[in-house]
């Protein structure tokens, strides 16, 4: 069977305001029932991406398609798009059933099919039996729903969704999120969102663009934009990392399948010395790198203990953040870098207390070195 | 916190203070005693008599009909002009901001002197069609000032909503816009019937023999003397005016709470 048309394509677009540049050029597929992330944080130009898929801006240069069709001028009413806003925008003087049902109505559908349409994703959205209540009469969590009801009941090619769940309290985030996902796989739409929160696009997304300056910094699946970031920006947005500037001293090819250009190297880096690790794109011997070393692939062992990993330091505890599931770590290295270290806890593991010594341990692979 | 008795004593002397005089009029016009201000006993014939007077009937007629054409043309102005005007902070709007507070604030007498001088220039019989007009002059800003004030509270992304989910711009105001500031738009209204109904000065001066509104009759009347028919119609135009007042005000209170 021949790929189905992406559902958005945009192909060098560009858009300003005044004298800033929100959107510096973009190009960007984005597959039919995917659920795509626009990363990043406010004024990188991700809403205004989204509002030129929706159809509220239009770009000044480059082309909008959906469906393989060219819509850049299109007005928004007549795009097979639907849009959950920020805060929902849920007309406040009609009902949930009559929010669901605006768009059918619309469309002039008859009014046997909108009740019946209606009905089922209001089930689907497990709000049947609030049909009756006003908006301002429901939580947060149900107000989006009706929400994403009132959008999907109009079976859009595209379900854009501008910061969908930053109205919400953290636990109910946390809820909703498995709840989005386990809804987006169900209808089978494309869905596309905006948000400014990394972990939000790692739990949701099967894709992430990260944004910074109206331009895409890195395109990639989560595992893709966390385990390999491609630049000291997105290293640093997404997830935490220790970032470390250092020089490469020595690179050879690290013959490793479905690795890329992948190569491991010696690094000299200021406060830490001598570290084994893996290069990206095409940095060479000589070259100015930052290192990214995420905190909860440094391990410690006690002081003293065979060392097992690449690179080993001996360090010193500095504090002790104990989160339950976790402990979080501040050590010194003995050359005078100060790293952040996470720890599953576990009845198996100590608890390093501070001022304690200990072993400072991290693999080759998991040292990223990107160019500066 | 306890209030002070005291305080709580003077609002209620301040309310006194305002109502006194009315109280008093509606009093004298129960009086069945014709002169002065001796209490002569209960009486409804003053109403009785307003029924068969035929210049009040005439001057109420007028008066109604101007209220009524100049109120639903400054709804129909006023809501426009906020619509029109939208939310932009630009300085254009913000100087048609300022164009349309300042009728508010200027005497009623230089808009009458004005509309004089205007109707003056053009001659023949214009009917009611003057007060219409300067009544409409007055009463815009006030539906501009109600209105506007709640078409700042509607977030603009629910016509984006409308027009996201198929709706045309017009229709997406007429579906949820005008709905939304549908209380302001009656209230405005009733505050621009009770104004035109009030107003004295400017149909004063622009009034003809055959087009006198109620506050002129009135005004005529008090010339001779003071009668207790007079007291009967001030009662029963003030009461209008209480009942229009009120409506108004629980209007622009009313429902808030859906647009949050």
């Amino acid at each position: 069977m021949p790929d189905p048309a992406p559902s958005v394509e945009l192909k060098g677009v560009f858009k300003r305001f005044g004298d800033v540049t929100a959107v510096d050029g973009v190009d960007l597929t984005i597959r039919k029932g995917e659920f795509f992330a626009l990363l990043g944080s406010s004024g990188c130009g991700k809403t205004t991406l989204l509002r030129m898929i929706a159809g509220f801006e239009y770009p000044d240069s480059g082309g909008v398609l959906i469906q393989g069709r060219d819509v850049a001028r299109v007005p928004p009413n007549e795009r097979p798009v639907n849009m959950v806003f920020q805060h929902y925008a849920l007309f406040p003087h009609m009902t949930v059933e009559d929010n669901v049902a605006f768009g059918l109505r619309m469309k002039r559908l008859p009014e046997a099919e909108v009740a019946e349409r209606t009905a089922e994703v209001l089930r689907t959205v497990q709000l049947g039996a609030l049909s009756a209540r006003y908006p301002h009469q429901l939580s947060g969590g149900q107000q989006q729903r009706v929400a994403l009801a009132r959008a999907l009941v109009n079976r859009p090619e595209v379900l854009l969704l501008d910061e969908p769940l930053a109205a919400l309290d953290e636990k109910l985030r946390q809820e909703m999120r498995h709840e989005l996902k386990a809804l987006q796989v169900k209808v089978g739409i494309t869905f596309v969102f905006v948000t400014h929160d990394q972990e939000e696009a790692l739990a949701l997304a099967d894709r992430i663009a990260v944004m910074r300056g109206g331009r895409i910094q890195q395109l990639g699946t989560p595992i893709e934009v966390y385990e390999t970031p491609t630049s000291r920006f997105v290293a640093d947005f997404v997830g935490v990392s220790n970032l470390l500037e250092g020089a490469v001293t020595e690179a050879e090819p690290l013959l490793m399948e479905g690795k890329g250009d992948a190569r491991r190297a010696l690094l000299d880096v200021s406060g830490v010395g001598s570290v084994a690790a893996t290069l990206f794109n095409g940095v060479k011997a000589g070259d100015k790198v930052t290192l990214c070393l995420r905190p909860e692939r440094i391990h410690l062992a006690s002081d003293g203990a065979q060392a097992e990993l690449d690179n080993r330091q001996p360090g010193l505890v500095e504090s002790t953040v104990f989160l339950g599931g976790e402990v979080r770590y501040r050590v010194r290295l003995a050359e005078g870098r100060e790293l952040e270290v996470h720890e599953t806890s576990s009845p198996l593991r100590p608890v390093r207390r501070p001022g304690e010594r200990v072993l400072v341990q991290w693999r080759a692979e998991d040292a990223r070195a990107v160019a500066e | 916190m306890r209030r002070s008795p005291w305080l709580s004593a003077a609002g209620w002397a301040t309310l006194a203070f305002l109502y006194l005089p009315l109280f008093v009029l509606v009093a004298f016009s129960f009086n069945a005693s014709k002169y002065g201000s001796a209490w002569g006993g209960f009486t409804l014939s003053w109403y009785a008599k307003l029924f068969s007077d035929n210049k009040i009937l005439a001057s109420t007629w007028n008066s109604a009909v101007v209220a009524g054409i100049s109120s639903a043309l400054s709804v129909v102005m006023g809501t426009l002009a906020v619509v029109a005007r939208g939310r932009g902070e630009e300085a254009g709007g913000r100087w048609q901001d300022a164009f349309f507070y300042v009728p508010l604030l200027v005497p009623e007498l230089m808009l009458a002197v004005g509309f004089l001088l205007f109707f003056g220039l053009i001659k023949g019989d214009l009917g009611l069609l003057p007060l219409v007009i300067s009544h409409t002059t007055l009463t815009v800003p006030l539906v501009w000032l109600i209105v506007k004030a709640r078409f700042e509270k509607i977030d603009p992304r629910l016509e984006d909503a409308a027009v996201d989910l198929g709706a045309t711009r017009w229709q997406a105001f007429l579906k949820v816009t005008l709905p939304l500031l549908m209380p302001a738009v009656v209230a405005g209204g009733l505050m621009a019937f009770v104004t035109s109904l009030d107003s004295f000065l400017i149909s004063f001066f622009v009034s003809g023999p055959s087009t006198t509104t109620l506050p002129v009759q009135i005004y005529s009347m008090l010339k001779f003397s003071i009668s207790p028919e007079v007291n009967a119609l001030s009662t029963l135009f003030f009461l209008a005016s209480f009942a229009l007042v009120v409506t108004a005000w629980l209007l622009q209170g009313g429902e808030d709470a859906a647009l949050h």
